[in-house]
């Protein structure tokens, strides 16, 4: 009997472990991962969106390095140091291989998928009414935005690229992403591009920075997000600006000098994007300054990581960070993030690849400051010399030597200084001079008649949106108009105002105007990463190619560059503005 | 059976094999070749018999145990004729028998291709030897064998010894001539006590403070060798003059009644000091490429007339010319003195610390040094002035000049300049500058008449109105008359 069971429960026994086994496959194999998401998972509520969208930004912050280089490097203000890699000499002299690693649009292509995939499942969640559609507008116009911003910088310097707004899903990684994935779209030239961006734009349900309920507008590891997001206006006005919609871009830009943008609801009208006047009692501002009465002692400027003009590039997000800045994304060594910077820029802690042109240099000292002193300090605070060698500051002034892993730093991308340049550059081109060269100059104090005595008279351009600007200061009659704080770009640097040539044609005196916009451009806002795009738009406009050829050339020349004659003559072409275009 | 045999011719190859690799051919690969590379450097001095006395000296000097130590050596070894003519006062003396030796020894290896052109290589002893290529000698001595390697170093043979040359100093002390500026240089010397240095042997129980042993903790100093040259270091050098007693005289008087002061040891002291400080020059200026001005280190003209040399010599770290002639320009030792405006020092060197923010260090481009000092809006109605203090002003005569551009307002700048007291007013009364005038003022002529500090001040004009009562100061310039 014993022996019995004993052989059947043998002959049972293969039976039961092979079906054991043939159940169990089925989970086995079909394990659920703990810590990541199905695709079909993803993409259930808002939130699932906000992630994504923050997604897209964090890989953003990895095109920082390439979006400087490019634009900076090939135009005038920025040059090599003898540390330069090869790509970078090639980048600076114009002799882009196809091989060099800044010919790869990759990067950009790269986040553009990603775009095109998170705006794909935001239509259908949508479709599935698993967000609102008020949800729906903020998050699909923010992220079809940034896509804008990378194709209009694609084309910026690639000239004819493949465009599409497909998710490209079944490619199965796109890290492998090559030329010939690419190859069925069609390619745009600079100008295609900007007309399809205006068409994508113009089209998008949301125009506006995400509302102050938005569960995107919040304070993360103590990082307010609000000016984390591209602001679609200032873009839409650039892609106007492009175009020649003089009148359109204005009509942006100004909308956006207007935004409140206090974080507590509280009106900070007269203070933000306005380019405010000193602070003269206690500097608390973002102007060249010195202490009161001793604007003639050197030994007075006001110098320090919390006031004056260059604290912007070094204080947290903060109230007066808040004024100026429109679009910046902070990089924390906390979170495992690096700042590109200080490989690129420093020569302490740093590879010191890049360092200011001479010629840029030699732009900055030949201003001449209220006080007389005989240079712009703002270039001071841009670069300095260290240790014998001149160091582009601006970026990698959070960035201490004794400290080098804490690589914290900020990618600046758009302030309010740079909305009034490109406004002027708008208004100049639409025959409002006046306003152009006030916003460039001095501010309010142009429109102050001294032949008027009735306030209600002046200090007003008169005119209507977007070219109405009241700059009244007064207590009886009571005026505090909105701009009366406004001190004009030189005006909050300390320098003197420039004057029009007397007896020039008001067309010369558009050129004329226009030249010392982007000047100031170049003085304001250098190693941004806005130069090369402004030498484009502007030489494009003017179809004068030696505007951006004669500053380029003007760089290899006082950098001692053999060959920058033939540099000149082969940017006298504009099809040798662009990059080589490669993917394999 | 035949596997037997298998196993038997496999026990056997193996057996082999192990016992081959005993020998570790590694090892062998590695292992010097060279049988010399074995030996050290003192052996070959040993052996050759022409090296005999070189070999001697070392044993004697203790150097001996030195070339047997792991570090690496050069050594050029004189041959025994070379030796025959030494002097036996430094064979008898072990000090100096181990300077004259320690000077044929260096470290580190140096092959006869190793100048290029010439190299001026460290003896152990501290002095410098310069070996060249060209003429294929060190120091003036021929290499007879060169080159031979042993483990810790090379060894040359030469056909003359290396004296040690004296450094500029001991040459100094050794001259016969120009005695008074050695011993003014010489009186120029003092023990320091130095109490990291001394040996502490108790503390006071009275005050605390530690006690030392008597004589220890003595360093000597001399301010000579710290404020001018240091004539006495090996590493650098230096080109120098002694003056003959007559021509020391010759210099002396000439500048003496610069350096009046309250008592004549004091104006000694001085004078000579003045003399001799612009005798000391960096690098090296030998006979061949000895031009006809050197410029002292603090900035003196020194002209250098060839048929005044007396006599010249090479030291281990210079040159040194004994003349008797060297025609100092008192207009070069007397110099003219600039006074920066904005070398006053805020509040420190102004009447008051309350109008801080009113006291300006502008950047001018077309000022002295690119900079000026203006005091503007100030306030002080009676006056307020800056004072500037000057150290180490020769006596004599002045002619006192003032630029300072009033670029600013309407009014010409009036303002006084009083040399000792701010009160005084009879020196040089206030005067009036236009405005933008570029050109220096001329005030008027001062005497000094004593060596030593000097205190003038600028002060305003004791009117109101920000306007009329500025203080502004590019520099003010002494010339002294001569």
């Amino acid at each position: 009997m014993k022996k019995k069971l004993f052989k059947s429960l043998r002959r049972a026994f293969p039976v039961v472990l092979l079906s054991l086994g043939l159940f169990s496959c089925d989970k086995l194999i079909d394990v659920q991962p703990d810590n990541a998401l199905e695709q079909d998972q993803f993409y259930q509520d808002k939130f699932d969106a906000d992630a994504a969208v923050i997604g897209i930004y964090g890989k953003f912050l990895n095109l920082a390095e390439h979006h400087i280089i490019l634009n900076e490097l090939r135009a005038d203000l920025m040059a090599v140091t003898p540390a330069a890699r090869e790509s970078m000499v090639q980048l600076s002299q114009h002799t882009v291989t196809p091989d060099n690693v800044y010919a790869d649009p990759r990067p950009f292509y790269e986040l553009i998928v990603n775009c095109n995939d998170v705006l794909t499942n935001f239509d259908r969640m949508k479709d599935e009414s698993k967000m609102s559609q008020a949800d729906y507008a903020e998050r699909y116009s923010d992220i079809a935005a940034l896509r804008c911003w990378l194709y209009l910088q694609l084309a910026i310097h690639y000239g004819n690229v493949p465009y599409f707004t497909e998710p490209l899903a079944k490619i199965t990684d796109i890290t492998n992403l090559t030329l010939s994935d690419l190859s069925r779209f069609d390619k745009f030239t600079l100008d295609q591009m900007i007309d399809e961006l205006i068409r994508v734009m113009e089209a998008l349900p949301y125009e506006e920075q995400y509302s102050p309920l938005n569960s995107l507008n919040r304070s993360i590891d103590g990082y307010n997000t609000r000016k984390f997001f591209i602001n679609k206006r200032v873009l839409m006005g650039d892609l106007y600006l492009w175009k020649g919609e003089y009148l359109k871009a204005a009509e942006q830009y100004k909308t956006v000098m207007e935004t409140p943008t206090s974080v507590t609801g509280a009106s900070n009208e007269f203070d933000s994007y306005k380019i405010k006047w000193a602070d003269v009692t206690n500097h608390n501002d973002l102007s060249v300054g010195y202490v009161r009465y001793a604007d003639q002692d050197v030994t007075a400027l006001i110098d320090n990581n919390t006031q004056g003009w260059k604290s912007m590039f070094i204080r947290p997000m903060d109230g007066l960070f808040n004024e100026e800045w429109i679009w910046a994304l902070p990089f924390d060594y906390t979170f495992g993030q690096k700042t590109p910077f200080v490989k690129l820029f420093s020569n302490v802690g740093g590879d010191y690849l890049v360092k200011p042109s001479q010629h840029a240099i030699d732009l900055w000292e030949s201003q001449v400051q209220r006080n007389g002193f005989p240079w712009d300090q703002r270039g001071r605070w841009s670069w300095k010399m260290q240790n014998g060698q001149p160091v582009v500051m601006k970026h990698i002034y959070n960035f201490d030597p004794v400290n080098p892993l804490q690589t914290n730093g900020k990618w600046f991308l758009y302030r309010a200084a740079l909305l009034h340049l490109r406004f002027a550059e708008a208004a100049n081109r639409d025959n409002q001079h006046k306003i152009a060269w006030a916003l460039l100059n001095n501010g309010g104090a142009a429109f102050d008649d001294p032949d008027i005595t009735d306030v209600r008279e002046e200090l007003d351009t008169f005119e209507p949106f977007p070219y109405n600007f009241a700059f009244r200061s007064t207590n009886t009659p009571y005026f505090r108009d909105i701009y009366h704080r406004s001190a004009g770009i030189r005006g909050r640097a300390n320098l003197t105002y420039l004057s029009i040539p007397g007896g020039i044609s008001s067309q010369d005196s558009t050129i004329y105007i226009e030249n010392k916009i982007i000047e100031e451009a170049a003085l304001e806002l250098a190693f941004e990463g806005h130069r090369w795009g402004d030498l484009v738009r502007i030489a494009k406009r003017r179809n004068d190619p030696a505007f951006l050829a004669d500053k380029v050339y003007a760089k290899l020349v006082k950098a001692g560059n053999p060959n920058a004659d033939a540099v000149r003559a082969k940017l006298m072409h504009p099809q040798n503005w662009f990059l080589p275009f490669r993917m394999e | 059976m035949a596997y037997r045999k298998i196993y038997l011719i496999f026990l056997t190859a193996f057996v082999l094999t192990a016992l081959s690799a005993c020998e570790d051919k590694w090892e062998e690969h590695t292992a010097l070749q060279d049988a010399v590379l074995k030996e050290n450097l003192l052996e070959p001095i040993n052996t050759n018999p022409n090296l005999s006395r070189f070999a001697e000296y070392l044993k004697k000097s203790g150097y001996d145990e030195l070339l047997k130590s792991s570090k690496l050596f050069t050594v050029w070894a004189p041959t025994n004729e070379a030796l025959v003519a030494i002097d036996q006062d430094v064979v008898n003396d072990p000090e100096k028998l181990r300077q004259f030796v320690g000077n044929h020894i260096s470290y580190q290896q140096y092959y006869t291709y190793s100048p290029n052109p010439s190299l001026r290589i460290k003896a152990i002893n501290g002095k410098y030897l310069v070996w060249d290529r060209s003429t294929e000698t060190i120091e003036g001595a021929s290499v007879v064998e060169a080159n031979m390697q042993r483990g810790n170093g090379v060894l040359h043979v030469i056909n003359k010894t290396l004296e040690p040359k004296p450094n500029t100093w001991e040459y100094l002390n050794s001259l016969t001539v120009g005695e008074r500026q050695k011993e003014f240089i010489n009186s120029q010397s003092f023990d320091f006590f130095d109490p990291n240095l001394a040996e502490q042997t108790g503390v006071d129980p009275a005050t605390g403070a530690p006690v030392y042993k008597e004589g220890t903790g003595i360093v000597w100093r001399n301010t000579y060798l710290e404020k001018v040259r240091n004539i006495m270091h090996e590493d650098s050098l230096n080109t120098f003059i002694v003056l003959t007693d007559n021509a020391f005289e010759q210099e002396y008087n000439k500048i003496s009644n610069f350096f009046v002061t309250t008592s004549e040891d004091s104006t000694r002291e001085l004078t000579s000091w003045n003399v001799v400080k612009d005798l000391a020059f960096r690098g090296l200026y030998t006979p061949e490429n000895l031009p006809d001005t050197l410029v002292s280190l603090f900035g003196v003209k020194v002209p250098i007339d060839k048929s005044a040399i007396v006599s010249s010599f090479r030291t281990s770290n210079g040159m040194v010319y004994v003349m008797n002639k060297a025609d100092v320009r008192i207009k070069d030792k007397i110099q003219t003195r600039i006074i920066e405006g904005e070398s006053a020092i805020r509040p420190r060197d102004f009447s008051t610390d309350q109008r801080n923010d009113r006291i300006h260090y502008r950047y001018r481009s077309n000022a002295s040094n690119n900079h000026d000092l203006r005091v503007y809006d100030h306030g002080q109605n009676s006056g307020m002035w800056v004072r500037y203090q000057l150290y180490n002003v020769p006596a004599g005569t002045y002619k006192f000049y003032m630029k300072a551009v009033k670029d600013f307002g309407t009014a010409d700048l009036t303002q006084r300049l009083a040399i000792g007291d701010f009160t005084q007013t009879t020196t040089f009364p206030a005067v009036t500058i236009p405005m933008y005038q570029e050109e220096e003022q001329y005030l008027g002529e001062y005497t000094v008449d004593k060596y030593g500090k000097l205190t003038m001040f600028v002060i305003s004009n004791p009117v109101s109105g920000s306007d009329l009562n500025p203080i502004v100061l590019d520099y003010i310039k002494m010339v002294p008359v001569l």
